[in-house]
């Protein structure tokens, strides 16, 4: 080996070494510990601390957004364009709201789905600032990690759709969003845009990243979920518990079926924060005969409207159909 | 053949110091943010469910794109060898150009920063970090392949 590979080789061990201890840094601030962590089963809560929120993210490393560096940029068909730093945006009058997140990629009986009491300004406050032009009627909404999303200027406009910045009285956690993101109530976590920094209004119907793969988010369906008893556990006759959400409908009533849907009996809600949240509810259940039985759910949502029973998966458009649960009750 | 893994290696490390200390996209993000909304839900989500989920997914981007930049350096590294005088024009017009067409393609992608820089000082950003990597490539390879 003469001196010249002597000399490339150490450098490839050096260089092994150090890109290893870099990668091991971003692999530890990676998404692959916290993502797609689902909110299920008999520790769900009203509200579900900021550790155990569901998160789904297009990254492999979220973003960590310098708040000093950070502005909101507000433009597009506006008279106004704007330009906001943190302090900014953070000395506008604010409100608290309690909603309620789904993803779109939420299975029927599956946890993607969280409750938090957030902070922020509702966004038309800031739009109406900005002075929309006549012909606005979308709103395209960047992200610092390059991903976009487009919703309607009126749902946009709506006094509940917020710019966050405080999740259960803390800041935003890096995942999150930090330091502001969206919340959309109503419309599936998607549109919810994390680490926001540009909101622009537009006559067109671009497509965000998401969008542009097919899926449609704007609604979200009403959903019901049993968390007790586990599928295929063995009672003697216990509470049946669980969620039901429908976006920004509210939750009317809850039904719960001890036989595979034959005949329904009324749940308790005993949870439900407002109509941007989700209802938790229970039914005693007092089994008559022991065996197996399936237990089956449904939800109304607050207009009136019955859960589809149309089984669906998520694609494009977000699951639907009931959620059964097989248990065997034992003498 | 060393001189090229040397050079996708010091690529690789310039690129992990770049998204650690300024925010600067890996190559997989830039890659993936450009292409991955086009493809269709309907190919995307069993995409996902073939290689074991979207988690298991994010860990093969992740863990391959730190051998990809070494395996394409490896490539060049020959390429470079076969040339019968290894003349500098070559490697420099090679990466100048490899360099120009990834801003051509990525363009769209390359405003986003995860420190959360502007889209304006992001793409700058972006797009002269690709040259660093670009150019950190070619010096070490002309470098390390220069007869002694």
């Amino acid at each position: 080996m003469n001196r010249r590979d002597l000399v490339l080789r150490a450098a490839a061990g050096a260089l092994v070494l150090g890109s290893g201890g870099l990668a091991e840094v971003l692999r530890r601030q990676s998404v692959f510990g916290y993502e797609g962590i689902e909110v299920l089963g008999p520790q769900v809560a009203p509200i579900t601390p900021n550790k155990s929120f569901y998160v789904v993210t297009k990254n492999l490393i979220d973003p960590r957004v310098d708040r000093d560096r950070w502005r909101l940029r507000l433009g597009g068909l506006v008279d106004n364009p704007m330009t906001l730093d943190f302090g900014e945006v953070g000395s506008l009058p604010t409100i608290e709201q309690e909603t309620t997140l789904e993803c779109i990629s939420n299975g029927v009986g599956a946890g993607l789905m969280s409750n938090a009491v957030w902070r922020g300004i509702p966004l038309r406050e800031l739009i109406g600032e900005a002075r929309p032009n006549a012909g606005a009627r979308r709103v395209f909404l960047h992200a610092a990690d390059g991903y976009t999303h487009s919703t309607t200027l009126e749902k946009a406009l709506e006094p509940t759709t917020l710019l966050a910045f405080e999740m259960n009285g803390e800041p935003l956690p890096d995942r999150h969003g930090y330091p502001a993101r969206l919340i959309v109530p109503g419309t599936y976590g998607e549109v919810s845009v994390k680490w926001i920094d540009r909101i622009e209004l537009v006559d067109d119907d671009r497509e965000g990243y998401y969008e542009k793969q097919g899926w449609q988010a704007q609604r979200v369906h009403t959903m019901s979920r049993i968390d007790v008893p586990k599928e295929g556990s063995r009672v003697t006759g216990a509470e049946v518990r669980g969620a039901a959400f429908a976006g920004d409908r509210g939750i009317s009533r809850v039904e719960v079926s001890t036989n595979g849907g034959g005949r329904w009996s009324e749940a308790k809600i005993d949870y439900h924060a407002s109509d941007l949240t989700w209802a938790l509810w229970s039914f005693p259940w007092s089994p008559s005969r022991s065996g197996d039985h399936q237990l089956v759910v449904r939800a109304t949502d607050g207009t009136g409207e019955l859960q589809s029973t149309v089984e669906d998966d998520s694609v494009p458009d977000g699951a639907s159909g009931l959620h059964r649960v097989r248990v065997r009750v034992e003498a | 053949m060393i001189a090229g893994v040397v050079a996708g290696l010091a690529a690789l490390f310039l690129s992990l110091v770049l998204r650690l200390a300024l925010g600067v996209p890996l190559p997989v993000d830039f890659v993936s943010d450009r292409f991955l909304p086009f493809v269709p839900v309907g190919i995307f989500v069993p995409s996902l469910g073939v290689v074991g989920g979207p988690i298991l997914a994010k860990m093969l981007a992740f863990y391959s794109s730190l051998l990809a930049l070494p395996a394409i350096g490896l490539a060049a590294g020959r390429a470079y060898a076969r040339l019968s005088r290894r003349r500098l024009a070559v490697p420099l017009v090679a990466g100048l150009l490899a360099w120009l067409a990834a801003v051509a393609v990525l363009w769209p992608a390359l405003a986003s920063n995860y420190h959360g820089l502007p889209p304006g000082d992001a793409r700058l950003l972006s797009a002269a970090s690709l040259l660093a990597l670009v150019g950190i490539f070619v010096g070490v390879l002309v470098t390390a392949r220069r007869d002694t």
